[in-house]
């Protein structure tokens, strides 16, 4: 594979690289790429800038009294099918 | 034989909660329940966007599992197992309430014959870093979230919020591994693609007097 990455394939592989799916080669392709290219900068920290958006607002732990009200719940309803 | 107390039945692993489950005791199947509601609350509140809708969907996941529990064989963790019938759970009630047939995800990539960026690009990182501060971050990923399609949505939560292998979100949805990796590449710039969106709409509402500077190629008008 070339050595020479274009912007369309940061744009395609910028999962690969994140996950650590590509080879030495081509991750350091990714790399080189990235830092002389300030429209791919912009995308890449855009990129993990949204997945980690995701996680902090997404990983909010349960109410305490959800869980309470789930269980009851749920523990009811199994006792009327037994 | 004696009744373990709740607090015996909360040092059991899950497979031995299970085996108890299927002997006939519910507390051991209440320990699971609570062990696991967690995990089970962050994918259905990513997957159906809000807690009431959230709390249905738990509901039926785990009164599936306590009815397919003699189903589970153990050759997966009970963990991923309850992930896949709480996922499948999720699905369940988001193609049921679905009027039209489900859209194919659609992706903006302008790029030029040569691979080269055709639009400007803004670097959102710094704008994402202020919706932290100002409590938007939830409002934004939610309109974001919306946006993806079920199986999207369920192959994001599951590797980027629960951090399931690849491999464990592909048996979790019926998907072979590279189907799985090209549905979360796209879910995730998707999730790009409408944070970026929602940004620019607030801007346009917002006095603001530090607006991103977008880079362009060399000798291209900014526009």
């Amino acid at each position: 594979m070339s050595d020479m990455m274009t912007c369309r394939d940061i744009f395609d592989e910028a999962s690969s690289f994140i996950d650590g799916d590509l080879n030495p080669q081509r991750a350091d392709s990714y790399r080189r790429h990235v830092d002389h290219c300030p429209p791919c900068a912009d995308f890449h920290r855009s990129f993990t800038a949204s997945i980690t958006a995701a996680q902090v607002a997404l990983a909010t732990p349960p109410p305490k009294d959800l869980v309470e009200e789930l269980t009851r719940g749920l523990m009811a309803q199994l006792r009327i099918a037994s | 034989m004696d009744t373990p107390s709740d607090a015996t039945l909360s040092t059991l692993d899950d497979e031995a909660l299970v085996a108890r489950t299927l002997a006939g005791s519910h507390p051991a199947f209440e320990v699971l329940v609570r062990r696991h509601t967690p995990r089970i609350y962050a994918l259905s509140m990513g997957m159906m966007r809000n807690q009431a809708d959230a709390l249905d969907a738990m509901q039926d996941a785990f009164l599936n599992a306590f009815r397919r529990l003699d189903g589970f064989r153990g050759e997966a963790a009970f963990g991923s197992w309850i992930y896949r019938v709480a996922t499948n759970a999720c699905l369940m009630k988001l193609r049921k309430r679905r009027r039209r047939p489900e859209v194919p995800l659609q992706i903006g990539a302008p790029f030029g014959e040569d691979g080269s960026w055709e639009r400007p690009t803004v670097d959102l990182a710094p704008r994402v870093d202020a919706l932290f501060e100002s409590k938007e971050l939830g409002q934004a990923i939610s309109l974001a979230m919306a946006e993806l399609p079920e199986i999207y949505r369920a192959v994001f939560i599951l590797a980027d919020i629960e951090h399931q292998s690849m491999r464990e979100v592909a048996a979790c949805l019926d998907l072979t591994v590279p189907n799985v990796k090209t549905r979360l590449h796209r879910a995730r710039l998707k999730l790009r693609e409408c944070l970026s969106e929602y940004l620019a709409a607030e801007s346009t509402t917002s006095v603001r007097s530090d607006s991103p500077t977008p880079s362009t190629r060399p000798g291209r008008a900014t526009p």
